[in-house]
């Protein structure tokens, strides 16, 4: 196989295909990711990219054996058209060579310099003697080790010019005290997080000083995966097989953000991007977008095509659609999160893509090799990467769940400068205060509800909501009282014989919009309106939200001159939580067919009281699914 | 074994060692053997290391060490 990739590369070369070339050059990598393809690879760099080849010389410090790492950091550079030019240190002499002025590593004249350092070089004793020290020696330790390599860095920046980035330190996969360790005031890897937050502070102070959080990089794949005793004891390569390759992928996504230009807008397809299906076909209500499998995994892509927008990228749409249509979507659709104030110029209509991110691109006065294209149509990619070579075009393939992590690991969207990162950690800090000030302050269940600000939106069952509505009757089994299971078709039919009137209710709160959560179907006859199901979906369970959803369907039942609403409960194994539904909302119980009950309240006699906490919001539409 | 220690294919013989391969030396042979672990799906022990000093060492090694 690698030879059969290997000659379609080189055929793919010799006819000056470069687009194709970088395509299974690519393809090629992301299958054999070793150190072989690397070499393979990097040797072919200036036929991959005849038109535009940056060089980046990048100097590595280090306490452990790198020197497997630095071809696969080569081959991910020179897929992306960087030929990394490394420079590295000997082993554990990172301290003489910083202080060196006339030694290799200035000599080498560096665009960036990583400072590979671990923490059982750092803090030997935080690293293997944890368990044995005292408070008082821990807090020693992370003074010694971090004001240590605060001045080393410190050193380093006054030397060169070049960018700098510094690894954090990682904690053990096992702490030494074992589950003592979470007992002790600091544990192993609070004292190693306090230093890599000394780290984080020093790094901030200085010019083009990042830290490169190795403990989350660790985390992110799983500690135990990451490390590898086994190395260590025989190359003094700490990392396992896959660590290696993890780490060059690390290594290369914070040295593009020095050697490659930004990427300043991301232009975005809609059908089958954006969301799922094509509004052309599926219309408003056929769409998948929304909290719910398989609209969530849309939500997400848009999520993270905001928080790129919330770094200073441009959003921009560019598709083949009748624009009226997605339109509607971008300012109707309830499940969407991209909205019209979140674009900075859309191209919706049915000429080629290539014209239109020219035409986009001319409009924001902005150069095309600054633009990321994101398209589920793999002709559209191909057109785009054809006709204008210089826009990043991630590949995204039939599985929908991928795509948000595809667009947030696309290192020409990430940025490290200071003020992007100010307003996310303000937003966080801001968060967390709330969260906590939450739990502080909800002393009574009542004030804790309160403080929810739950708000319900209720609306008869429409052709867009009916989906969702068959859905919950299908698949709610604990606040259920009947739980009459109905399909699309049967639900429509129900709906539509006389007396017959359906709701859905959707539901938000301050952390967020639940979606839709609740459907009752009732129907009336003779001035009685009888509940033949109401349900709540568990995810709002305990917040009387179905009391509200009564109180509601009491009100409509009066409105069209019923004087009575009654309801069976029937029980099963699973809806116990409905049991006391009616009894809470103020029904009685009329009749008794063991095990079932019959629940009814005079509507001439008052109201069905909602509870004060749960806000009837009309505002709240119930259009998503 | 060529792309990891750059030379021509054909210089890869039975009879090469380190000492008929500029190349071949301790870190390049890390490389090697992180290429064979990652394509083979084995792990080479430790105790096995001091072994690969010639071409079929190495294949007897990475024969020996499948279904380890």
């Amino acid at each position: 196989m690698t030879a059969d990739t290997r000659a379609s590369i080189e055929a793919a070369l010799d006819a000056a295909d470069v687009i194709a070339a970088r395509a299974l050059a690519t393809a090629y990598w992301r299958a054999n990711p070793d150190a072989s393809t690397a070499r393979y690879l990097t040797g072919r760099i200036e036929r991959l990219w005849p038109e535009r080849l940056v060089e980046h010389r990048v100097a590595i410090l280090r306490s452990f054996t790198v020197e497997p790492i630095v071809p696969l950091l080569q081959a991910e550079a020179a897929l992306a058209g960087c030929r990394a030019v490394p420079w590295v240190g000997e082993f554990n002499a990172y301290g003489q060579e910083i202080l060196a002025a006339d030694g290799g590593l200035y000599a080498h004249a560096p665009d960036t310099v990583i400072l590979a350092v671990q923490t059982r070089d750092v803090a030997p004793r935080l690293w293997s003697d944890f368990a044995g020290l005292s408070e008082d020696s821990v807090a020693n330790e992370v003074e010694v080790a971090a004001s240590g390599l605060a001045s080393l860095i410190g050193q380093l920046r006054a030397r060169t010019a070049a960018n700098i980035l510094v690894h954090g330190l990682e904690p053990p996969v096992r702490p030494s005290a074992g589950l003592l360790d979470s007992r002790r005031p600091l544990s192993q890897a609070d004292a190693i997080a306090l230093i890599n937050r000394r780290l984080r502070e020093r790094c901030a102070d200085l010019p083009d000083v990042h830290l490169l959080d190795i403990a989350e990089l660790h985390a992110r794949h799983g500690r135990a995966r990451f490390v590898s005793d086994k190395k260590w004891a025989t190359a003094k390569l700490p990392l396992s097989l896959e660590g290696v390759g993890w780490l060059a992928a690390e290594w290369w996504r914070h040295l593009s953000l020095f050697a490659l230009p930004r990427a300043k807008v991301l232009a975005l397809d809609l059908d089958n991007t954006l969301w799922g299906g094509a509004i052309g076909e599926e219309g408003l209500a056929g769409i998948k977008l929304g909290p719910e499998y398989p609209g969530v995994f849309f939500q997400n892509l848009q999520r993270a095509a905001l928080d790129a927008a919330r770094r200073g990228v441009l959003l921009v749409l560019c598709s083949k659609n009748n624009p009226e249509d997605a339109l509607q979507v971008i300012d109707e659709h309830p499940g969407m999160l991209i909205r019209r104030e979140h674009l900075a110029a859309m191209r919706i209509n049915w000429e080629p893509k290539p014209a239109n991110l020219v035409a986009i691109a001319e409009e924001l006065n902005l150069g095309l090799e600054s633009f990321v294209f994101l398209d589920d149509n793999p002709v559209e990619r191909e057109a785009v990467r054809r006709s204008l070579p210089g826009v990043i075009v991630p590949e995204l393939g039939p599985d929908p769940s991928t795509y948000a992590d595809i667009l947030r690991d696309v290192p020409a969207l990430e940025r490290l400068t200071a003020s992007a990162e100010d307003a996310e950690r303000t937003r966080y800090y801001a968060e967390e205060r709330e969260r906590r000030g939450l739990q502080a302050g909800a002393e009574t269940l009542e004030d804790f509800l309160a403080s929810l600000d739950i708000r319900v939106g209720i609306e008869p069952i429409s052709a867009m909501t009916l989906p969702r509505a068959a859905q919950l009757t299908q698949k709610t089994n604990q606040l259920n009282t009947t739980t009459r299971r109905f399909t699309e078709a049967q639900l429509t039919e129900w709906l539509a014989a006389p007396g017959r009137a359906g709701f859905v209710l959707r539901s938000q709160d301050r952390f967020g919009d639940n979606g839709v959560v609740g459907v009752a179907l009732t129907s009336a006859q003779e001035g009685v309106r009888d509940i033949d199901g109401l349900l709540l979906s568990c995810r709002v369970i305990g917040r009387q939200i179905e009391t509200a959803f009564l109180a509601f369907v009491a009100d409509f039942a009066r409105r069209n001159g019923q004087h009575r609403l009654q309801g069976w409960f029937i029980p099963t194994s699973k809806n116990a939580p409905a049991r006391g539904l009616y009894q809470q909302a103020g029904f009685e119980m009329t009749s008794e067919r063991d095990p079932d009950q019959l629940w009814a309240f005079d509507l001439t006699s008052g109201d069905v009281a909602a509870p004060t906490w749960v806000t009837l919001d009309s505002g709240l539409s119930t259009g998503a699914v | 074994m060529a792309d990891v220690f750059e030379c021509d294919p054909a210089k890869i013989q039975p009879d090469s060692t380190p000492d008929t391969l500029e190349a071949w030396d301790s870190l390049r042979l890390l490389d090697l053997i992180l290429a064979i672990e990652q394509r083979a799906h084995i792990e080479i022990s430790p105790d096995r290391l001091e072994e690969m000093m010639s071409v079929p060492a190495i294949l007897r090694v990475i024969e020996e060490s499948k279904g380890s």
